[in-house]
């Protein structure tokens, strides 16, 4: 008994069918004379095409043809991959009229031919099946149109330090206006209290002074001093921020087009640990930084430094990578002035890599410093009296106890976030990590961006950084940065989430599940319903399935056309000892690992049609019960790697939801191993391969599901009758 | 327990939290002692010979085909209709006070019950005066029902206390006041064909429900104290604006605090988001300010108990009442709230199909529902349904 159709198309939906043979590519593995003929018997498909090269000029020039001649309005192009040749299809109707939005891929050539060589009548099949399912997604497409906004050219920069300095020097210069918000009451930051730079041991207001000299001279740079922001509204482009004097003056509000956190972080102050605010003498390096700058140290007769104090497990659990360095820069300078004074590093290994680092270390040995190493479960003790104070550590390498009798002991601490920092986190709604300092959208990737667009962060709020670490990563945000307002307008590709407000109920679920923060509550007709921001939104469609009332549409990937697919893909006439397999892959890591199997002409069993999402966080798990209820055999969800997700938090929905799903089908009698989820990024074409000759492996020696026999066998009784 | 109230409630994240299940269970094993906002089954270890084993309570209740648990949960009910309403009244406190607050309304409806010796208990709620964490108590004399605080935004397992009542202290005529669900779940247990809860619902003799939104969690109150930077200990009353978006908290010092409602949301219970419920439709009086007028509430007479009491407390000087509800902005409120009627129809859908893979012959129902719910709803050009009056508050309950 055939399912009757789920959705019935109009009669005015005209598709059009361009068969690629893609040279041999196609048509050496593929029947392609047959799909032609295949395809013409589907729903609305009022033309068929056989093209050599579809993507070439005379291919394209047929596809406006076709257009043209037999009226359509959809356009299927069964070809190679989406991922490369979309946008050119998409352009072509675009150029002949039809709205690009009204064009769809079938992929025969990355997931059909080039990996079932070996099984040309297979093969055939599948790619039938593939367009099949394109068609049933055609039908149901719809126009878009892309929205665009316009950018205003300036920036925000909250904080005055180096990198907040840098960042807005660097955007003055390519022409934006900056406002740079400073709670204190002058510029600088942490480096005002900091005496020479490492390692070249050039004086720190040398450096501040230009930077704030190169920032002014602009003159486009608005100092906000003693301020705060407060009221963060809007997105990229159309921020909103309300400046709050703190000393009496009057507040502002200014409009800009993007956001730069460089709020810096705050050494550690060791209270209670080595005597630290007891005893006279023990001081922190910042301080001791501050009595080098006026010049208000004492002789001393030995000194002694601490190393990792509050650092690597015990106030923090981080290390915090600048302070050897440091340790080392103010010992030579103390060795400089009194060459007679003792200097001893107590530390927990010295951490001075990178080129010029370790030299500056080898000439600190040379000087004279001692270096006295210790461990972690025997710190130095710290003691006074007669105006001394002694220091005591085990020391592993000597193998005995060391006392060194010292008039200065200075703690090197780590640099630990800003305490506001939460609160300017919750405001600009982005994250924090787990040390407090802000998060930014990828390590290696987007290293100075916020997932939120048209955030960035740089400096010593994103973590330990020395200064030219600072202003590199200033230099790096500035050009971030400069990417929206020079370009002057963003855009989203439409493909974006929309809420029907008649069906929201307002639980606000969608917004947690957000990443990019595109969505917020709003007040419609007296109730709370939720709404996408489309120019935030980055149509990974995670939310979708989150909504308790499925009042989100993910335009491009609607409910409708993703389970219709889904329904066509297990419609398909494979032979019962076949398994039928219906594959989810996101479109940047798995659907590239796919294609990627494809390029590399990995074969693998021909029972796989995978249905394209943008995320793997789209896929509903009411679709997959839906499958299982129509008969698959397995179902093969498949993401990027864990904390590699193109929408950075999209996976772990799909895990978890994958975990629940597994477990309710098995309570009603579905095999849990039917149900597979795989991390596979765009590389492995290899693992793609394996993993799904695997499964399908394995669904064989599990045999055809309860639904699928019952299914086949009826077909067959109405087939006798 | 059985699998059904684990997959389809617990799993899914619609459990109300009523409690109902917990006072069901003939075992006594279900408690809300656990992480999450569903009751846990309590292992039950038995020791034979030298071995200890585990014991599958469950199977007893399984062998008989007489779950409990399952016939008091609310949640598998696959639609909750509309209750029947008698009349509906504006209703204030008498005498010198004149409060139109529901926990008022309420707490003088139970004290004329209990003086007409209609009832002997009833099981209501108080909070902890330290933490503020909103717990069940069961009400014996009038006093402990004019000390009571009432129901807050705050979830609480209302139901437990009815094991108390029952069980313990063996009362035989008590009134219950909760919300919608606890309502659901009273229904659920006097409708169940069982001895056991049979038992329960003879002694229920009146229910009454309050106007019901959602709840929070019980962790969100020191969420609320850390926003908004002050003392847990100095919350004096909350209060909800939907209309201006607002949640209002008076502290005991004077000062008013506010936070944006919207972003409170994700401080609601989860199980409350399936619930369609505003209005307490299975009780006997459902009271709340949705609809009222300055100075007091909406009391929804549903059945002749809810009548009764009513009017008995109006003899007895203590409540006294007026035409003139708002029924325009009730019916609006309700609507609005019926929204999420999809949510828990699209609950269903999957629990159906699931069902459907076990038993085939189901397959079919299961793909015409799937029809009927995915391709009704059209983005974009619908026509917006205006709906006349909704000017008030729209779907909260006591503001």
């Amino acid at each position: 008994m055939k399912r009757a159709p789920d959705n019935p198309a109009s009669n005015e939906t005209r598709i059009g069918v361009f068969i690629c043979d893609c040279g041999t590519n196609i048509a050496g593995f593929v029947d392609v004379p047959a799909l032609v003929e295949y395809a013409k018997t589907l729903p609305n498909v009022v033309f068929v095409q056989e093209n050599m090269y579809t993507c070439s000029d005379a291919g394209i020039t047929e596809i406006k043809k076709g257009i043209k001649e037999h009226n359509l309005n959809r356009v299927i192009v069964a070809s190679c991959t989406p991922r490369t040749h979309a946008p050119l299809f998409m352009s072509t109707c675009e150029a002949s009229g039809l709205n690009k939005y009204l064009f769809e891929f079938v992929n025969i050539r990355d997931q059909c031919s080039w990996v079932h060589m070996k099984e040309p009548d297979k093969g055939t099949q599948k790619a039938k099946d593939l367009i099949r399912m394109g068609v049933a997604k055609a039908i149901l497409l719809e126009p878009r149109e892309e929205l665009e906004a316009p950018v205003e050219p300036s920036s925000l920069v909250i904080g005055g330090g180096i990198a907040g300095l840098s960042v807005a020097g660097s955007l003055a210069e390519q022409g934006f206006k900056v406002h740079l918000v400073e709670k204190e009451k002058e510029l600088g930051g942490m480096l005002r209290f900091v005496d020479k730079l490492f390692p070249n041991d050039i004086e720190a207001k040398e450096v501040l002074d230009s930077v704030i000299g190169k920032a002014e001279e602009s003159g486009r740079v608005t100092v906000h001093l003693s301020s705060t922001v407060k009221d963060v509204s809007g997105y990229i482009g159309n921020f909103e921020v309300g400046i709050v004097r703190n000393d009496g003056g009057t507040n502002e509000t200014v409009k800009i087009g993007t956001i730069i956190i460089a709020t810096g972080s705050e050494a550690y102050k060791p209270v209670g640990l080595y005597g630290y605010g007891s005893l006279p003498g023990v001081i922190t390096q910042l301080e001791l930084e501050g009595r080098l700058r006026e010049d208000g140290l004492k002789k001393p007769r030995a000194v002694v430094m601490i190393q990792c104090v509050g650092a690597r497990g015990q106030h923090v659990s981080y290390c915090s990578k600048i302070c050897c360095m440091v340790a080392l820069k103010n010992a030579r300078q103390i060795k400089k002035k009194f060459p007679k004074a003792e200097i001893y590093i107590f530390h927990r290994g010295m951490q001075t890599s990178g080129h010029r680092n370790e030299a500056y270390y080898l000439k600190a040995r040379e000087e004279g410093i001692h270096f006295i190493h210790f461990e972690a479960e025997n710190p130095p003790e710290v003691s006074a009296s007669d105006n001394q104070l002694h220091v005591g550590v085990y020391s592993p390498t000597l193998r005995r106890k060391v006392d060194v009798d010292c008039d200065l002991v200075v703690l090197s601490t780590p640099q630990v976030h800003h305490e506001d920092g939460k609160q300017i986190a919750q405001m600009v709604k982005v994250p924090i990590g787990q040390e407090g300092f802000f998060f930014e959208a990828h390590s290696k990737l987007r290293p100075v961006d916020f997932a939120t667009d048209g955030v960035f962060l740089c400096g010593t709020a994103r973590g330990p950084a020395a200064v030219g670490e600072s202003v590199q990563q200033a230099f790096a945000v500035a050009s971030r940065a400069a990417i929206p307002m020079a370009r002057g307008k963003v855009g989203a590709e439409a493909i974006t989430a929309q809420v029907d407000v008649d069906i929201c109920s307002g639980c606000g679920e969608c917004e947690g599940v957000c990443p990019y923060n595109a969505i917020s509550l709003k007040t419609h007709e007296n109730r709370q319903v939720a709404e996408v921001n489309p120019l935030l939104c980055k149509g990974c469609g995670m939310c979708v399935p989150s909504c308790p009332t499925r009042a989100i549409k993910q335009w491009g990937f609607t409910d409708n056309q993703l389970v219709s697919q889904v329904l066509e893909a297990t419609e398909s006439d494979l032979a019962l000892d076949e398994p039928n397999i219906v594959g989810f892959c996101c479109n940047w890591c798995s659907y590239a690992g796919a294609d990627m199997a494809g390029v590399s002409r990995y074969q693998y069993p021909p029972n796989i049609r995978i249905v394209r999402t943008m995320c793997s966080g789209r896929v509903d798990p009411i679709w997959i019960i839906r499958a299982f209820m129509e008969g698959a055999d397995g179902v093969f969800v498949s993401g990027c790697h864990p904390g590699d997700c193109h929408y950075i938090t999209g996976n772990n929905f799909t895990e978890e939801r994958m975990r629940r799903l597994r477990k309710s089908i098995s309570d009603y009698g579905i095999d849990p191993r039917r149900l597979r989820l795989e991390w596979i990024s765009a590389s492995e074409g290899n693992r793609f391969a394996d993993l799904v000759s695997e499964f399908t492996e394995e669904i064989k020696k599990l045999g055809p599901s309860p639904l699928r026999e019952l299914k086949q066998r009826r077909s067959i009784d109405v087939k006798e009758t | 327990m059985s699998k059904k109230l684990e997959n389809n409630v617990w799993n899914v994240e619609r459990c109300a939290g009523c409690g109902a299940c917990v006072v069901a269970c003939s075992k006594c094993i279900l408690n809300f002692k656990g992480e999450g906002e569903h009751p846990v089954k309590k292992d039950i270890w038995k020791n034979v010979g030298y071995t200890t084993s585990k014991l599958d309570v469950c199977h007893f209740c399984e062998m008989e085909n007489l779950i409990l648990c399952e016939l008091s949960c609310p949640r598998l009910v696959e639609d909750w209709p509309d209750g029947p309403l008698l009349k509906s009244m504006l209703v204030r406190t008498a005498g010198k006070m004149k409060s139109g607050n529901p926990n008022e309304v309420i707490s003088n409806l139970l004290i004329g019950a209990m003086q007409a010796k209609m009832i002997d208990g009833a099981v209501i709620s108080d909070v902890d005066r330290w933490t503020l964490i909103p717990h069940p108590v069961v009400a014996t004399s009038i006093s402990d029902l004019v000390e009571s605080v009432g129901n807050q935004y705050v979830w609480s397992p209302t139901l437990e206390g009815l094991m108390d009542a029952v069980y313990e202290i063996d009362l035989e005529n008590v009134a219950v006041v909760g919300t919608p669900c606890v309502m659901q779940a009273l229904d659920c247990i006097e409708k169940a064909d069982s001895k056991a809860l049979r038992y329960l619902a003879d002694r229920i003799k009146l229910k009454v429900g309050v106007f019901c939104s959602s709840m929070y969690t019980q962790e969100a109150l020191a969420e609320f104290a850390e926003t908004l930077k002050i003392p847990l200990f100095s919350i004096q009353s909350m209060s909800v604006s939907q209309k201006n978006d607002l949640l209002k908290v008076v502290t005991y010092e004077g000062e008013t605090k506010e936070t944006k409602l919207s972003e409170t949301t994700k401080l609601i219970r989860n199980g409350c988001g399936r619930c369609y419920d505003l209005l307490s439709e299975a009780a006997d009086i459902s009271i709340g300010p949705i609809g009222a007028s300055d100075g007091y509430s909406v009391a929804l007479l549903r059945t002749s108990a809810g009548a009764n009491a009513f009017y008995n407390a109006v003899g007895w000087k203590l409540l006294e009442g007026k035409e003139g509800v708002d029924k325009k902005i009730l019916s609006a409120a309700k609507e609005a709230k019926k929204k999420r009627k999809r949510a828990e129809m699209i609950d269903g859908l999957s629990v159906l199909m699931l069902e459907a893979l076990r038993d085939p012959s189901r397959v079919e129902e299961a793909r015409k529902r799937f029809a009927e719910i995915y391709y009704q709803k059209t983005t974009g050009d619908r026509k917006k349904k205006v709906v006349e009056g909704r000017e008030g508050c729209g779907t909260c309950s006591l503001c």
